[in-house]
């Protein structure tokens, strides 16, 4: 689906052409398509009822990204499973990634992106998916720049370990059938 | 190697991100024609980068409109798809032409009204979600003044129960039941709808609830009111509804 013409440049308008770009970090931050649909409803809705808090329209992505943050923490809170978001630990049981017969790799990217930390997702999505600047990022999600480039780091990090850890089973019977 | 040791994994990623001043960005370059260590970081971010790209950038958005799964359909979810569904529509033939307004008279529950502008005064849908008496009194009250005003040819009225709303349609513990038959006997114009979710997280829980016979049960509210929408009916939360 393509994103839904905006006739004119009103703000209403603006944040309802937003939806696949949020749904896009939301689906990265969450790995659920209907949890993120989800999000991303409730951050239009938000966004579209409270447009007038927001003081400049040139930052209205970082804004929404800082409601759907919102958002994002709400659920986890109510799942119980954001006391300690910050000493989360990913997980090195072998999951679906590990085990994966899929060599696609778009779907090995989001297994592998879905079994990172939660605080690491969110800043590796909103870096690299969509190019924020640190200081943004930073102000998105609360925290201060050093940490933004710190959980940027380690996700990437771990992220292209897990990949190679991923493919490697494949590569290693591609070998076996050469031999 | 010992004049680069202050290019941490930080500053590469910084690099490649494009994020560091022209002082720093030669200290890469340079770095990166006489280390082949640092040539292969710079090339393992990028790679990071651009593998997070393949696997999102083509992702969509559904459609506004796509069902909840069963057991997730949330007060909160659903106002929002109404919400986000109306803005939807509203875009799609162009703003301000509906002329639907927002206001949120309480919170985390947006709720939407048309203005006379182009609505269809004479296609209303009354949306339930709680299981108020008091409320649905109040639907009746507008039903019976809505169905003196008009007949089957020029009028048509609905109400959606979605939620707690839902116990209004069930057959055995609605204290209205009488009521809503004698109201769908009496007038063709006239539909209750129970939400298909709704129904479907009760037998989830083990409860069978059986919906009194006529009302309808086939989709889901957030569907079903997407649809009048669409079709320019006149969308009523019953919580706003004034005593009539």
């Amino acid at each position: 689906m393509k994103a839904p013409m905006c006739p004119d440049s009103s703000l209403d308008c603006r944040i309802a052409g937003s939806r696949d770009r949020l749904y896009r970090i939301a689906l990265a931050w969450c790995g659920d398509a209907m949890l993120a649909d989800d999000l991303v409803q409730e951050t239009l809705s938000a966004g579209i009822t409270k447009q007038s808090q927001l003081k400049d329209e040139k930052r209205l992505f970082a804004w929404l990204y800082s409601i759907l943050n919102n958002q994002w923490n709400t659920y986890l809170r109510k799942k119980k499973a954001h006391d300690v978001l910050d000493e989360q630990l990913p997980s090195h049981e072998a999951g679906p990634v590990e085990n994966a017969e899929q060599a696609d790799i778009v779907n090995q990217v989001r297994r592998v992106v879905a079994t990172l930390p939660v605080v690491e997702r969110q800043v590796l999505a909103l870096v690299d998916l969509d190019e924020m600047p640190y200081c943004d990022v930073a102000e998105i999600l609360a925290i201060p720049i050093g940490t933004v480039m710190s959980r940027l780091h380690r996700a990437r990090k771990r992220l292209l370990e897990k990949m190679e850890r991923a493919t490697a089973p494949a590569r290693k019977d591609r070998v076996r059938l050469v031999e | 190697m010992e004049k680069f040791d202050n290019l941490d994994g930080q500053m590469l990623g910084a690099f490649v991100d494009g994020l560091l001043d022209a002082e720093h960005t030669a200290l890469v370059v340079t770095a990166m024609e006489d280390d082949p260590e640092i040539r292969n970081q710079v090339y393992q971010l990028r790679r990071a980068k651009d593998l997070i790209k393949l696997g999102f950038a083509d992702v969509q958005a559904p459609p506004a409109e796509t069902p909840q799964k069963s057991g997730r359909c949330t007060w909160k979810q659903f106002s929002s798809r109404v919400a986000a569904s109306i803005a939807a529509i509203a875009v799609s033939f162009g703003a301000g032409v509906l002329g639907y307004h927002y206001h949120a008279d309480q919170p985390g529950a947006a709720s939407a009204v048309a203005s006379a502008t182009l609505r269809q005064t004479d296609r209303v849908i009354l949306h339930i979600s709680e299981p108020d008496s008091k409320q649905f009194s109040k639907v009746l009250a507008y039903m019976d003044k809505f169905l003196d005003e008009h007949t089957a040819e020029n009028g048509r009225i609905e109400v959606v129960a979605n939620a707690g709303g839902i116990n209004f349609m069930r057959e055995a513990i609605s204290p209205f039941k009488n009521q809503i038959i004698a109201m769908m006997d009496k007038h063709h114009n006239v539909q209750f709808i129970a939400c298909a979710s709704g129904i479907r997280v009760l037998h989830n829980q083990g409860i069978d609830p059986v919906i009194i016979k006529g009302v309808g049960t086939g989709e889901t509210a957030i569907d079903h009111i997407v649809k009048r929408l669409q079709a320019g009916w006149t969308y009523i939360k019953v919580d706003t509804l004034s005593e009539i």
